[in-house]
C-alpha cells in the first residue's frame, strides 16, 4: 500500500499550503495535467470529444483534493476497440498523474448517451448538469444530438436526486473499514452537505448552476432554524486542518433535516399509476442462504443499536431500476437481488458510533441485507450502507417501501417481516413494463453478460423473469401480481411456460447451490438459463406465431478428448497416463501420438488401453504441433484438452477445465496452472523451485502462479 | 504473446483482449482444453511452430473472436529439467521460434518496446516506437540488453583509450547488473541469489542468443526480452 501513502502525503502538503503563490503553482499543475491528458486521448483513432467533469468544472476546486473527472465520448463503429484503447491509455495517465481517480472515467458512445439520456431520470439530470457545467476540451459538442433542455421546474424536481449521491459521500463516515486523513473527512462531509443544501434551494427555483458556498449561504438565508448548524457546515470548510474530531453526529442530524425539508416540500412526478400485488413472504423459507444464521447476525447488530424501536425485514424491489443504473451489469444484479432491506426504525440519527458497530456487524451479509435508518414521522429513509442507485427513500417515491412497512408480521424480538400487501405506483411510461423485460432479456444475447460472476447472472435471470411475468401480465388490464423471491418468480415462470418447467427447476436448484456457497457445480446450468431467457424474449416480443415448444435445453457435459504428444519419455509417459486413469472426471476418449519414438513407448501407452479409451498414433515428423495435428485428426470429443508427457494431472483436472466451457458458449480455450513436480531435488529443479516460492510469496492468491517457462 | 509473462495469469477469469496481438496475454500450452470445432474452423496448429504454438493458437483464437479463459485451480505439475544443459537447450529453443511468431502476427517494422514495473490490462510492455519499415527491427528495452550495452560501451570507451569514460561505464554496468539481480537477491539473501541470479542470466542469455539467431531466420534483428 505504497501508493495511497504517497498520495496522502501529497495531498496533505497542498492542504497545508493552500494561499497564493502556491495556489498558483497547483492550478498550472492542474492545466497541465489535464492538457497531457487531452493530448495523449484525443490522439486515439475514434475519440469523438471529451470533457472535464465535476469539481473542477464547476465551483472553486480545492487544489490538491479534487479529482480530475474526464469524461470521453467515442464513436459509434467499433465502439469496443476504441474503448480498451481509452481505458489504456487513461491507465497509463494514471499512473503519471496522482489527480486521476480510479475507475471514473466516463466513458460512452453517442447511442448510448442518448439512450442513457431519454431512459434514466438520474442521468438526465447528470447530464443537464453537464450542459451547464462541463468544460470541452477536445472535440465536438456531445449535447447536440440530445432534446432541447427542459423546462426549469421539471429540472427543479430532478434536483432532488442528488440528495441520494450527497448521502453517499456522508455515509462513508459510518464504515469503520478505511483510515482517511482528518482533512480528507472533513472535506467530504463538507461536499455532502453543501450538496444537499444546493438539492434543498435548487428544488426552490434557484437557478441550478448556483455553486456550493452560495447554496450553503442561501440556505442559511432561507432557513433560520437551520442557520446555526449550516455555519458548523461552512467552517468545516474553512478549517479543514482543524485537530478538532469531525461532529459526525452533528452532521447527521443536519443532512437528515435538510432532506426531510426538501421531500417535505416537493410532490412525486406523475406517470401511469397500477396497482401492484407482491406476493406474502414466508417467513420460514426465505431467499436468503442460510437464512437462520443470517437472522441471528441481524438480531445481535439491532441488539448494538438501543435507540432502535423496531425493525423491519422486507424484499427489495426496484423496477425501474434497469433505467436508472444504465443498464450496468454488475450494479444492477447487485441491486435486484434475492435480497432484503433491513428498515430500522426510531426517532432521530443515532449515534454514528453505534451506527458504525451495527454496520459492521453486519458486513458478512453484504450486499443481502442493507440497512436503512427511518424516521416514520419525518417520511424519510436513508440507506446506512449505501449501494449505488437510490439511497434515500421518501413515501413519495418509494410507496412500496412505506407500504410494506407499515403491514408486517412479527419475527420474534422486535425484528418484524413484511406482509404481503398492494400499492399504488407511478411508472414512467405506460409501457415500462415491455421496456423493462425487454432491455433485461436482451442483456442474455450480450457476451459480458458471462463475464459477471455466477451469482450476479443468476439475480440477473431472476430479475429478467420477474420482469417478463410482469410485462405478459400488463397486457391485460387489472391489479399485477409481483412476485418477490426467486421461488415465487420461478412458479410464475412455470405457469408461463409450463413446458420448460424441468429445465426451471434444475435452474432453481442450481441457483440454490450455488448461493449455499457449492461453487463448482453451479457453473453447469447457466447455459440454460441463457437458452429459456432468449426463448422467452422469443415468447413475448416476437410478432407472429408463438413457439411454445422451446428446442431441447443444451447438453450439460460436454465430451472431453485428451491429446498427448510423446517421444523417449516411456516411464513419465506412464506417470502421466496413471494421472489420466484417476481422474475424478474421467477423459471420454485418449489420443497418444507417438512422435518417432525410438523407446518402448508403444508398449507403456497400450498397457493403459484396458483402463482408458485410448488410441496410439505414430507420427514421423518430429514436432509438437505435426503431432497435435496429428492427434486432432482422430478426437471426436467436443473439447481438446492437452497435456505433455512430462506431466501429471491433479484428479480435478478435468472436472475444472471443463466447467467454463459450460458457462459460457463463446470461450473458445482455457488454460490452467502448471506447478513444479515435487521432490525434484537438482541444482536447476531447485533454481525453478525456488524462483516460485518466491511468487509464492508475492501472489496473494492461494495457489502459486504459473512458471516461467511452461510449455 | 511471445513476450507476455504467464506469471500474470494466475487470476482466474477472462483473458484481456489484447489490443495487439504481439502483447497480448495468453496461456500454457501443456494444461489447456480447446473446443474442437474452434480448433478446426483456425485450422489447426502451425506446424511450423515448434515452440510458441500456444502463444499462436491463443493470438488466433482470439482474432477468430472466441473468448480465451484461465482457470487456476485446474492443476498440471510439470516436470523442470534436471541439468544445466537441457535447461539452457529449453530456453534456447523457446528463443528460437519467437521470432516466427511474432513476424507471423505483426508487420515488418522497427519496434521498441519497454517494459512496464506492473502490468496495465494483461499487457506487460508497452510499445514507445513503431515505425513501419522493410528493416524489421524489434528491441525490448529490459534490464538485460541495458546492462549488456552498458557493457559494450565501456568496453569500446577501454579500448578507445577513454579512462575516465571506460571507468564511468564500469560504474553504469555494475549498477545494472545489480539491478538484474536485485529480485533474487532480496528474497533468497545473498548467496543463494546470487547463485539463481547467474542461473538466470544464462538462461536469459541462452533465450536472447536463441531468438537472435531466430530473428536472422526472419530476416529481423530481433532483440529479446528475457522471460521472467
Amino acid at each position: 500500500m505504497k501508493k495511497p501513502r504517497f498520495r496522502q502525503l501529497l495531498q496533505g502538503l497542498a492542504v497545508l499550503t493552500q494561499f497564493f503563490p502556491f495556489t498558483w503553482l497547483y492550478r498550472r499543475i492542474y492545466a497541465l495535467a489535464v492538457r497531457l491528458c487531452v493530448r495523449r486521448l484525443q490522439r486515439i483513432r475514434g475519440v469523438a470529444a471529451i470533457y472535464l467533469r465535476r469539481g473542477l468544472a464547476s465551483g472553486r476546486p480545492l487544489y490538491g483534493l479534487s479529482d480530475i473527472d474526464l469524461l470521453v465520448m467515442v464513436d459509434n463503429n467499433q465502439p469496443s476497440r476504441v474503448r480498451a484503447s481509452v481505458l489504456y491509455q487513461y491507465e497509463l495517465l494514471r499512473r503519471l498523474i496522482p489527480m486521476l481517480p480510479e475507475g471514473e472515467l466516463a466513458l460512452y458512445d453517442f447511442e448510448e448517451f442518448r439512450t442513457l439520456y431519454e431512459q434514466s431520470p438520474f442521468y438526465r439530470h447528470r447530464f443537464e448538469q453537464g450542459r451547464r457545467h462541463w468544460q470541452r476540451l477536445y472535440g465536438e459538442d456531445i449535447f447536440r444530438n440530445l432534446p432541447p433542455p427542459l423546462p426549469l421546474e421539471e429540472e427543479c424536481c430532478l434536483a432532488l436526486q442528488e440528495l441520494s449521491p450527497a448521502w453517499y459521500y456522508l455515509a462513508q463516515e459510518l464504515t469503520e473499514s478505511e483510515a482517511r486523513p482528518p482533512f480528507v473527512r472533513r472535506y467530504v462531509a463538507y461536499k455532502s452537505l453543501a450538496e444537499a443544501a444546493r438539492a434543498l434551494v435548487v428544488s426552490r427555483g434557484e437557478d441550478p448552476g448556483i455553486s456550493r458556498e452560495s447554496a450553503l449561504q442561501r440556505a442559511t438565508a432561507q432557513y433560520p432554524e437551520l442557520s446555526a448548524r449550516l455555519s458548523k457546515v461552512q467552517s468545516l470548510r474553512r478549517h479543514l486542518l482543524s485537530r478538532k474530531p469531525v461532529p459526525v453526529d452533528d452532521l447527521l442530524e443536519t443532512f437528515f433535516r435538510l432532506t426531510r425539508t426538501a421531500l417535505a416540500e416537493n410532490s412525486p412526478g406523475n406517470g401511469v399509476r397500477r396497482v401492484l400485488r407482491l406476493q406474502p413472504l414466508p417467513p420460514a423459507v426465505f431467499p436468503l442462504p442460510g437464512f437462520a444464521e443470517a437472522l441471528a447476525t441481524v438480531r445481535e447488530a439491532c441488539a448494538a443499536l438501543k435507540e432502535m424501536e423496531r425493525a423491519v425485514l422486507l424484499p427489495r424491489l426496484r423496477f425501474d431500476s434497469v433505467a436508472e443504473l444504465g443498464m450496468d451489469l454488475e450494479e444492477l444484479a447487485g441491486a435486484t437481488m434475492d435480497a432484503l432491506d433491513l428498515v430500522v426504525i426510531g426517532q432521530g440519527m443515532p449515534p454514528a458510533e453505534r451506527l458504525r458497530r451495527f454496520n459492521s456487524i453486519l458486513d458478512p451479509l453484504q450486499p443481502l441485507v442493507n440497512p436503512f435508518f427511518c424516521d416514520l414521522e419525518a417520511g424519510v429513509a436513508v440507506a446506512l450502507r449505501p449501494l449505488p442507485g437510490r439511497v434515500v427513500k421518501t413515501p413519495a417515491w418509494d410507496p412500496e417501501f412505506f407500504a410494506c412497512l407499515s403491514s408486517t408480521q412479527p419475527l420474534g424480538h422486535n425484528l418484524e417481516v413484511a406482509a404481503a400487501l398492494e400499492v399504488v405506483r407511478p411508472f414512467p411510461r405506460a409501457d415500462s413494463f415491455d421496456q423493462r423485460a425487454r432491455t433485461l432479456l436482451a442483456l442474455f444475447h450480450q457476451r459480458e453478460v458471462f463475464q459477471i460472476t455466477p451469482r450476479s447472472y443468476f439475480t440477473l435471470f431472476w430479475e429478467a423473469g420477474r420482469g417478463a411475468w410482469m410485462a405478459a401480465q400488463a397486457r391485460q388490464p387489472g391489479d399485477l401480481d409481483v412476485p418477490v423471491t426467486s421461488a415465487q418468480v420461478l412458479e410464475a415462470l412455470v405457469s408461463l411456460t409450463p413446458a420448460a418447467e424441468p429445465t426451471l427447476r434444475q435452474i432453481y436448484r442450481e441457483y440454490c447451490r450455488e448461493a449455499g456457497d457449492r461453487p463448482p457445480e453451479a457453473l453447469r446450468y447457466v447455459n440454460w438459463a441463457r437458452w429459456y431467457a432468449l426463448h422467452l424474449e422469443e415468447l413475448l416480443f416476437s410478432p407472429g406465431q408463438l413457439n411454445l415448444n422451446p428446442p431441447p435445453p443444451p447438453r450439460t457435459e460436454l465430451s472431453i478428448s485428451v491429446a498427448m504428444a510423446t517421444r523417449n519419455r516411456a516411464q513419465l509417459l506412464g506417470t502421466a497416463l496413471q494421472s489420466l486413469v484417476d481422474q475424478v472426471r474421467p477423459p471420454d476418449q485418449v489420443v497418444v501420438v507417438d512422435n518417432a519414438s525410438g523407446d518402448d513407448t508403444p508398449a507403456v501407452a497400450l498397457s493403459f488401453a484396458r483402463r482408458l479409451n485410448l488410441i496410439l498414433l505414430r507420427e514421423e515428423t518430429v514436432g509438437i504441433p505435426q503431432a497435435r495435428n496429428k492427434a486432432l485428426k482422430h478426437c471426436t470429443g467436443d473439447l481438446v484438452a492437452f497435456l505433455d508427457d512430462d506431466c501429471k494431472a491433479e484428479p480435478h483436472w478435468l472436472l475444472e477445465l471443463e466447467l467454463p466451457f459450460l458457462k459460457d458458449p463463446h470461450i473458445g480455450a482455457v488454460g490452467g496452472s502448471l506447478l513444479p513436480l515435487a521432490g525434484q531435488s537438482e541444482l536447476v529443479a531447485q533454481f525453478y523451485d525456488s524462483r516460485m516460492s518466491a511468487d509464492w510469496g508475492k501472489s496473494r492468491g492461494v495457489i502459486p502462479h504459473d512458471h516461467p517457462d511452461s510449455r | 504473446m511471445i513476450i507476455q509473462i504467464l506469471g500474470e495469469l494466475k487470476e482466474e477469469g477472462y483473458l484481456a483482449k489484447g489490443r495487439h496481438p504481439t502483447v497480448a496475454p495468453f496461456f500454457a500450452g501443456a494444461n489447456m482444453a480447446i473446443r474442437r470445432h474452434a480448433l478446426e474452423e483456425i485450422g489447426g496448429y502451425d506446424p511450423q511452430c515448434v515452440t510458441g504454438e500456444d502463444c499462436d493458437i491463443c493470438a488466433r483464437l482470439s482474432a477468430a473472436n472466441w473468448e480465451l479463459y484461465m482457470r487456476r485451480d485446474s492443476v498440471v505439475f510439470h516436470k523442470n529439467p534436471a541439468t544445466l544443459k537441457r535447461l539452457l537447450q529449453q530456453w534456447y529453443g523457446y528463443g528460437r521460434y519467437h521470432p516466427y511468431v511474432f513476424a507471423k502476427h505483426n508487420e515488418p517494422a522497427v519496434e521498441i518496446y519497454a517494459r512496464l514495473k506492473r502490468p496495465i490490462s494483461g499487457e506487460r510492455y508497452r510499445c514507445l516506437f513503431y515505425r513501419r519499415s522493410p528493416w524489421a527491427v524489434v528491441l525490448f528495452l529490459t534490464n538485460f540488453l541495458m546492462l549488456h550495452l552498458a557493457l559494450f560501451g565501456t568496453g569500446v570507451a577501454w579500448l578507445l583509450g577513454g579512462s575516465l569514460l571506460s571507468w564511468a561505464g564500469l560504474g553504469v554496468t555494475m549498477m545494472l547488473a545489480v539491478c538484474y539481480a536485485w529480485p533474487d537477491l532480496r528474497h533468497w539473501g545473498l548467496r543463494r541469489g546470487a547463485a539463481f541470479a547467474g542461473l538466470r542470466y544464462l538462461a536469459d542469455l541462452a533465450l536472447f542468443v536463441g531468438a537472435f539467431i531466430g530473428g536472422l531466420h526472419q530476416r529481423m534483428l530481433y532483440f529479446s526480452a528475457p522471460v521472467d
